[in-house]
């Protein structure tokens, strides 16, 4: 039972060479993190996210705000005295000792409380005739008996007597596992823990990990940089930029409801078309140079009509997976473009084209750029016109001077 | 696809490069040679050489070294030698590795500015201080006393702290952490984690810290006055001319220690003990 709570938390790197240059690693980060959650932290490398895992950890000094674990102000309070367990990017195993001895060296250092007893382990009692309470460590048994249980967790038991220079980069990442959860601490941190492994055993390690999760019942928060990882796995996700939070929230909610351009932009694979546009209170919408569709009342109310006013400057976001490839253009929604590369995945098709029809073709994308992502029956010839109606429920709308939504 | 005349071209290439080698080692191995072959000269004198090499060989001159200890106690320059060199060895690696360690490890006000300090001091040459370290061993009582040589080359030892700095500096930072948040206190990290990793830095260390007094002459010439308390490098050189197979002979034999530390030491030098520790 453990809950994390981040109050107003700054980090700030003094550095002498940089005078004046005080750009904070991570600016007032809040938030409450409750007992059984699994938290991902996410964002562009720099972005502060690891520096704020290794805060909770009490690897990096607090420059200003609080964190608490449970209610205990942890500020002041070293990493070993914090209960928690950290997993590293590059494991950080012990490489001269055995998988058993790097799952035990915890343990041996801990003591555990119990009560004062004599030699036949009969309890010893004072005058009051009351127990008394001692620190012991444990007993080389009881060591076993975790690490075998972590041990049969993880399904590492053969390799218990080998060195970890011996063992594949998933075994190693799962003794880095297993060294965490022989302690059952009550938060588990974990910074990157994937990112050394290839593609195919970051898949079958990420749902191993969801399960451990579920199987400990502990807190997780885990910090990466692939909004994949992040999507599949948290309950809820921070998404964080320049040392500030932007969003958050549960996967599906920053994936429908991104508060900033930023977000939408980071979440969700293929990338979000994003379009300069203006917006008129009738529901007009012109964007992209010279498109334009009409959003229907029951659209618009969603918006804040006291921020469009007579018209804003917007940026327009529509996901490559809610626009659909239609057969004319008689709705009022619908846009029409020129297939540039046609990229046919097998389960779906991606179709990137764009909306100046008389452009020449640009190796970037440019501002009339858009992606299609879909299951299509037939895939679409290069350089023919297509289609393309954008589903009005999934349209994203930026203030354009602060990128913020204006929804309401 | 070779191309024809490449073979030629490869031999050619072979004999000059081994050509080189030959003639480099030649020039380094020759002096030694020399002396082991003059060891062997039966008359002991310098003057007596046929050009290089001695006119007549023999063994007396080691016999004289372990027999005729009269006036050249070799034996006892001998136990002197390696009395300093051993406890200078082994207190200047605790020093070096406590020393390297602290730097490599932990942030500290000065940091920068120690380690910029210890570049330059350790740019002059030792004897410079010699009247310093003079003066500082007769106020100690230090003069004549084998303790005090030891004592100065331990404590000098640190000022060549960088290469075990280099070394703690490859051990990645997360065991450090991860030992920590494991429960591990600093010296608990450092007994438990940092010196089983080191082995070979080890090794290294005390191998380099019992050849420099090993070999000194300086030093012991300064401030060992009394001729039964002399090391080999000082004894060897109150030789005269007319004894020199006999100094030859001494300075040969002298080498035999290193040899055999060297041997017993070696499978510890190869490194690789680090591997595995992280993905790299």
């Amino acid at each position: 039972m453990s809950t994390v709570t981040l109050k107003n938390v700054y980090k700030i790197y003094e550095n002498k060479e940089a005078k004046g240059d005080m750009k904070p690693a991570v600016s007032d980060f809040s938030m409450h993190i409750e007992d059984k959650e699994f938290i991902v932290f996410v964002g562009p490398s720099g972005c502060g996210k690891s520096t704020t895992l290794r805060m909770i950890a009490g690897l990096e000094k607090i420059t200003k705000g609080q964190i608490y674990i449970d209610d205990t102000l942890v500020n002041d309070v070293a990493p070993k005295d914090r209960d928690i367990a950290m997993v590293f990017q590059n494991y950080a195993l012990y490489p001269h000792m055995s998988v058993y001895e790097n799952m035990a060296f915890g343990l041996r250092l801990r003591k555990i409380p119990d009560i004062k007893r004599d030699k036949k382990g009969n309890p010893v009692l004072d005058k009051e005739g009351k127990e008394i309470p001692v620190m012991r460590k444990l007993t080389e048994a009881e060591i076993k008996e975790k690490v075998m249980e972590a041990a049969k967790i993880l399904a590492i038991e053969e390799y218990l007597q080998r060195k970890p220079k011996a063992l594949s980069g998933g075994q190693r990442q799962r003794v880095a596992l297993g060294r965490t959860i022989v302690r059952k601490p009550k938060v588990f941190l974990l910074d990157e823990p994937l990112s050394n492994l290839d593609a195919k055993l970051r898949a079958t390690m990420r749902s191993e990990i969801i399960k451990l999760h579920e199987k400990l019942e502990a807190t997780f928060i885990y910090v990466t940089h692939d909004q994949v990882e992040a999507m599949t796995m948290g309950t809820r996700i921070v998404v964080m930029k320049d040392g500030f939070v932007q969003q958050i929230g549960a996967p599906k909610e920053l994936y429908s409801r991104p508060v900033n351009t930023f977000v939408a932009g980071f979440i969700g694979t293929p990338q979000i078309n994003f379009f300069n546009g203006r917006l008129t209170p009738d529901g007009k919408l012109k964007f992209a140079n010279d498109q334009e569709i009409t959003l229907s009342k029951a659209t618009m109310d969603k918006f804040d009509a006291e921020k469009i006013g007579s018209g804003i400057d917007v940026i327009m976001g529509i996901r490559p997976g809610d626009l659909k490839l239609v057969d004319n253009g008689d709705k009022a929604t619908t846009v029409v473009a020129k297939v540039e590369v046609v990229e046919a995945l097998g389960n779906e098709t991606i179709v990137y084209s764009n909306l100046d029809l008389n452009g020449e073709q640009s190796l970037e994308r440019t501002a009339t750029s858009i992606t299609l992502s879909a299951k299509l029956k037939s895939d679409p010839e290069r350089h023919s016109k297509i289609f393309l109606d954008i589903d009005e429920d999934y349209i994203h709308l930026f203030d354009k001077e602060t990128e913020v939504s204006i929804r309401k | 696809m070779k191309k024809p005349g490449m073979h030629a071209k490869e031999i050619a290439d072979k004999f000059l490069t081994y050509s080189i080698l030959i003639i480099v080692s030649l020039i380094f191995v020759f002096p030694c040679f020399w002396l082991v072959i003059s060891c062997f000269s039966k008359s002991g004198d310098m003057y007596s050489f046929n050009g290089f090499f001695p006119s007549e060989y023999s063994l007396d001159s080691f016999k004289l070294l372990f027999t005729d200890t009269v006036m050249y106690n070799y034996i006892s320059w001998f136990t002197n030698t390696l009395f300093v060199a051993v406890v200078s060895s082994l207190l200047g690696t605790v020093l070096v590795i406590l020393t390297a360690y602290t730097i490599s490890t932990f942030e500290f006000r000065g940091r920068k500015a120690l380690m910029k300090g210890a570049l330059v001091l350790g740019m002059f040459p030792s004897f410079m201080g010699m009247t310093a370290v003079y003066l500082l061993m007769t106020q100690f009582g230090f003069i004549n006393s084998h303790l005090g040589l030891a004592l100065i080359y331990a404590g000098g030892a640190p000022m060549g702290y960088l290469v075990q700095k280099g070394f703690f500096d490859t051990i990645p930072k997360s065991i450090y952490e991860a030992a920590s948040i494991d429960g591990a206190s600093n010296f608990k990290i450092f007994r438990s984690i940092t010196l089983p990793l080191s082995k070979p830095m080890l090794v290294y260390t005390l191998l380099t810290q019992f050849a420099w007094p090993w070999s000194d002459y300086i030093l012991p010439k300064l401030l060992l006055k009394d001729k039964s308390l002399w090391t080999v490098a000082v004894g060897l050189m109150s030789l005269p001319e007319t004894e020199f197979a006999r100094f030859s002979a001494g300075s040969v034999f002298i080498a035999v220690p290193i040899v055999i530390l060297y041997f017993c030491l070696s499978k510890y030098l190869v490194n690789g003990m680090s591997a595995g520790a992280v993905k790299q």
